[in-house]
């Protein structure tokens, strides 16, 4: 059980605690700065390091991806998955590259474990879809990172 | 026995083995690329330098038979150091494709290079590179990644008995290869990926299928022949990648024919059938049980079963008939040509037999008689088979009868059949099995059936009840 | 009579969308938020929609309740929160509804009834959450109620009447003036205990924080209107927006003069009294009106400031604090009340 506090009779009220209590949200009211970001006119400032909508780096039209799998493998949430196959011009390329946009958790091991430094999380944050989003190669490739 | 001292342990030895092997006992592990307990010793690849007292010079452990009052220190500083420069040597030319390559995963010589090798580089010069030949289909060569270990060429003229890998020129320019180029001809080829220590030589099969740590393991037996060899079933999400044989010195030592290595295939064949078929048409597990008790009406009946069944399964069908057709004929089948175990013998030197089923002992020890001796058959006969038992040999002798099949069919050989129930494969069921020389070794599931396949015991145990209920699978 | 009822029923039912506005902008301003601001001029068209979507949402009741108590417990909460305002006198002692002679009483009764709804919303939702939240309501209410009444007991000693329209005129007269200015006879100079003990009850008479204990989401979800939706949760809403304006039309009429002219009003009044009695008459009734509702707003918009300042209490925090506190000063009150006038000093 908590502690009784020992008030005084008057101070049960707390009348003038209230009163403090009410000027302050007042203050606020009349004073303080809102702390609202008006979102589509308004945007936040992420750091650099923000990791958002993914994408894999290319280099003159070809993906640095090389499909070893070490980004599934240390994906914890299992939201990656790749085929591999081989063609002219590159030994080993993936075939398919999906990312299950909602299971992913944007930890960014992948990133991390990437030897080609193909997979990227970029600064995009606007991801909100209509139906649940598997990115395909396709989108992956489009190069919409800063980094 | 004689005992000498490994790491400040001392260790009993039989008077010959070399030091890998005593100090493996002693729980100390030696790095190597060239060794292999199967193959001859040529001390090649200098990793598995030792110390030993009173030695000016480090030793190769694997060259160096163990002596009375030896001392062997595996972990001093020469040896360090020695490992060390090996490492980096080995690693001169190697290529950083590690991300490519299936090896990854499962490679000595990335496995030694994080132990021992150092994690910098210090040479600038340009790699050398290869033009590969073609190696036939069962195996990739990449001759960038090759640390002239030369096991694969030992492997040819030690094991599989064909000269087939030779080591052109010198130096910097070796070339590990195929005698003028051609492709492999050994039904062996598939160890030459496993024993390689890089990624140089690897399976087709397999090509960038999966990576080798994603893989879970099931030891279990080869059923390719009744040679029964140790292997162990690869799979990931219930899907088969690859088969590699395990060591069992009794029966394969450390290899397989690439036969059973790919056997696996059938199992998860487009045209293996997965539902209860009836004529042409695919029916419910219910009608199917329904349809079978109808047929066979606990009348008298020819029972064939296939040599590639467990053990298990096939006491279950000879209890099942002996309570619930009365007076029946069971006979086992598998290969044409090859009715008794006597018969059965080996086709080469190495490892494959004549019988293409595993079982063959296990069914003659049941008492079932060979299908050669089969003089007449009831109008209905079931016909059990496990997957490698020559069925079209069975149809032919029984044309104008009724055939009903249980087990592994392709739809080829279901087209014989008035009705087929699928049964488990060996890679999803477990048992046992007698191999030729009368070992009795266990199958392990290694994967959970497709569909709606149900074991034979089940099947039967539905058809012998009453009422036909099949629970939602 | 039934221009007035009109006039009532009209202002009362358009308080509902106002005070939603009022409510999401102003709690939002108050904790340092914008609110909703894209739906119309700074968002005052969002009632409009939050009233729209009211309407057409489903009205759907679930399967486990006592659909009759169910359908008319809405009702129920609604009515005696309308019925209340009939007896205050609104612009003028003319303008009231019923100048009933038991007049305050009639409210205190009236009030009490809405209770019933809430009950029978509880009872009739079959959820123990809703039976929890409507036995707390009805705890509370019956605990307040008592300084709720104790409370005017003083004011009613003083004006001798219960009659709303005595006590409104008794307060136009002037208490002292200070250097020209006169500081006229409102409740609250006669009565400031007696104020405090009533403000604090009709927060928990209405259900408003920090005495919203029958619907606190914490641990009761939503309390005894947890199993409404759409239009029937709406007149809950409504019936909490009436009374909260019952209790501020009742807080202006006992404490702040009514209908009396606010400091300045009576300056404006002077400027169209041209002779002209009919004209007169209707600047006065019209800016004692605007008075009385300038009187109701700040009271509303101190009950939502309040609403969003104040922690909510623990139940039994809520007990302790009406029996142990508030009865006692309103006993005590009544009688240094008594004293006073016994000494002739009111």
């Amino acid at each position: 059980m908590l502690a009784q506090r020992k008030t005084g009779f008057f101070n049960k009220f707390y009348l003038v605690e209230i009163i403090k209590g009410l000027m302050i949200t007042m203050r606020n009211m009349l004073f303080a700065k809102r702390a609202t970001i008006q979102f589509p006119e308004e945007r936040r400032d992420y750091s650099e390091k923000f990791r958002g909508q993914h994408y894999i780096k290319s280099v003159n039209g070809v993906e640095n991806c090389t499909a070893c799998m070490l980004c599934p493998t240390v994906c914890p949430a299992e939201c990656i998955h790749i085929v591999a196959g081989e063609r002219e011009d590159k030994e080993k390329y993936p075939i398919k590259f999906e990312i299950d946009s909602l299971r992913c958790c944007f930890c960014g091991m992948c990133e991390e474990a990437c030897p080609k430094d193909a997979i990227k999380l970029s600064n995009i944050y606007e991801m909100s879809q209509q139906n649940r989003t598997v990115y395909e190669k396709e989108f992956l490739l489009e190069q919409r990172g800063n980094k | 026995m004689p005992k000498c001292t490994i790491d400040g342990k001392e260790v009993e030895f039989k008077p010959g083995e070399n030091l890998i092997t005593v100090a493996k006992r002693a729980g100390v592990e030696i790095p190597v690329f060239c060794y292999h307990p199967g193959l001859s010793v040529v001390a090649q690849c200098r990793m598995c330098y030792v110390e030993i007292e009173k030695m000016p010079k480090l030793q190769t452990a694997c060259s160096t038979n163990a002596a009375e009052g030896m001392v062997v220190k595996t972990q001093s500083d020469p040896v360090v150091k020695g490992r060390a420069g090996t490492m980096e040597f080995l690693l001169l030319n190697h290529p950083l494709d590690c991300p490519i390559c299936d090896k990854a995963g499962e490679c000595d010589l990335q496995d030694n290079s994080f132990g021992h090798g150092s994690a910098n580089m210090r040479h600038t010069e340009e790699r050398r590179t290869y033009v590969d030949v073609d190696m036939g289909p069962v195996i990739e060569k990449n001759m960038n990644r090759c640390i002239h270990c030369t096991r694969c060429i030992r492997f040819g003229e030690e094991v599989a008995g064909i000269h087939e890998m030779v080591a052109i020129q010198r130096g910097n320019n070796i070339d590990i290869t195929t005698i003028d180029g051609n492709p492999l001809q050994t039904e062996y080829a598939g160890n030459y990926a496993d024993i390689c220590p890089t990624g140089s030589l690897t399976l087709r099969d397999f090509r960038f299928r999966k990576r080798a740590w994603m893989l879970k393991k099931t030891s279990t037996i080869c059923e390719g022949c009744s040679k029964g060899c140790n292997m162990e079933i690869q799979h990931e999400g219930n899907v088969i990648y690859r088969c590699v044989p395990r060591e069992n010195l009794e029966i394969n030592k450390y290899w397989m024919c690439d036969e059973g290595r790919m056997n696996y295939h059938y199992t998860q064949d487009e045209k293996r059938i997965l539902n209860p078929r009836s004529g042409a048409t695919f029916i419910g597990w219910e009608d199917a049980i329904q349809t079978l008790k109808d047929q066979i009406n606990e009348k008298p009946l020819t029972v064939l079963v296939g040599s590639d069944l467990t053990q298990q399964e096939l006491e279950n069908i000879l209890e099942y008939t002996k309570n619930y057709h009365k007076g029946s004929s069971v006979y086992h089948f598998g290969t044409e040509g090859v009715f008794t175990s006597a018969q059965d013998l080996p086709v080469d030197k190495i490892l494959k037999m004549k019988s293409k089923t595993s079982n063959l002992n296990g069914a003659e020890k049941l008492g079932i008689k060979s299908v050669q001796e089969m003089k007449s058959a009831s109008d209905v006969v079931l016909v059990f088979a496990g997957g490698r038992a020559n069925v079209q040999s069975v149809t032919k002798k029984l044309e104008g009868k009724k055939l009903i099949g249980i087990g592994v069919y392709s739809l080829n050989e279901a087209e014989s059949f008035s009705m087929v129930l699928p049964s488990l494969s060996f890679t999803e069921k477990d048992g046992t099995i007698f191999n030729h020389q009368g070992i009795e070794q266990k199958l392990k599931r290694a994967i959970q059936p497709k569909n709606t396949i149900k074991a034979i015991s089940e099947i039967l145990m539905l058809t012998a009840n009453k009422k036909v209920k099949v629970g939602a699978n | 009579m039934f221009l007035k009822i009109g006039i009532v029923l009209v202002g009362l039912l358009s308080v509902t969308p106002i005070m939603l506005f009022v409510e999401r902008r102003g709690s939002a301003l108050l904790q340092n938020r914008l609110g909703p601001n894209r739906f119309g001029p700074q968002g005052l068209l969002q009632s409009v929609l939050d009233v729209l979507k009211f309407i057409f949402k489903e009205d759907r009741a679930p399967g486990h309740v006592n659909k009759f108590y169910f359908s008319l417990a809405p009702l129920v909460v609604v009515v005696p929160a309308l019925m209340t305002f009939a007896v205050i006198p609104f612009a003028g002692n003319d303008f009231i509804i019923a100048n009933l002679d038991v007049g305050i009483l009639y409210c205190f009764s009236i009030a009490s009834l809405g209770v019933y709804g809430i009950i029978m919303a509880g009872w009739a939702s079959n959820n123990k959450y809703s039976l929890l939240g409507s036995l707390r309501s009805s705890a509370q209410m019956i605990s307040y109620e008592l300084t709720l009444g104790l409370s005017i007991v003083g004011l009613i000693m003083i004006f001798q009447s219960v009659k709303l329209g005595d006590m409104v005129s008794a307060q136009g007269e002037t208490l002292f003036s200070i250097g020209g200015i006169d500081v006229p006879k409102w409740g609250i100079f006669l009565q400031p205990v007696g104020f405090i003990l009533f403000l604090v009850s009709s927060f928990a008479e209405t259900n408003r924080l920090p005495f919203d204990l029958p619907e606190g989401e914490a641990e009761l979800i939503a309390g005894y209107h947890l199993e409404y939706g759409s239009m029937r949760f709406a007149l809950f809403m409504l019936a909490e927006f009436v009374s909260m304006t019952v209790a501020s039309a009742l807080l202006s009429t006992l404490f702040f003069g009514g209908w009396q002219y606010l400091p300045g009003f009576s300056w404006i009044a002077h400027l169209f009294s041209d002779g002209n009695i009919a004209v007169t008459y209707l600047v006065s009734t019209l800016l004692h009106g605007i008075s009385f509702v300038i009187k109701i707003a700040s009271f509303m918009w101190f009950f939502v400031w309040v609403r969003w300042t104040l922690p909510r209490f623990r139940f039994d925090q809520l007990m302790n604090f009406g029996w142990k506190v508030l009865l006692p000063l309103a006993l005590l009150n009544v009688f240094v009340t008594g004293l006073l006038i016994y000494l002739g000093v009111l």
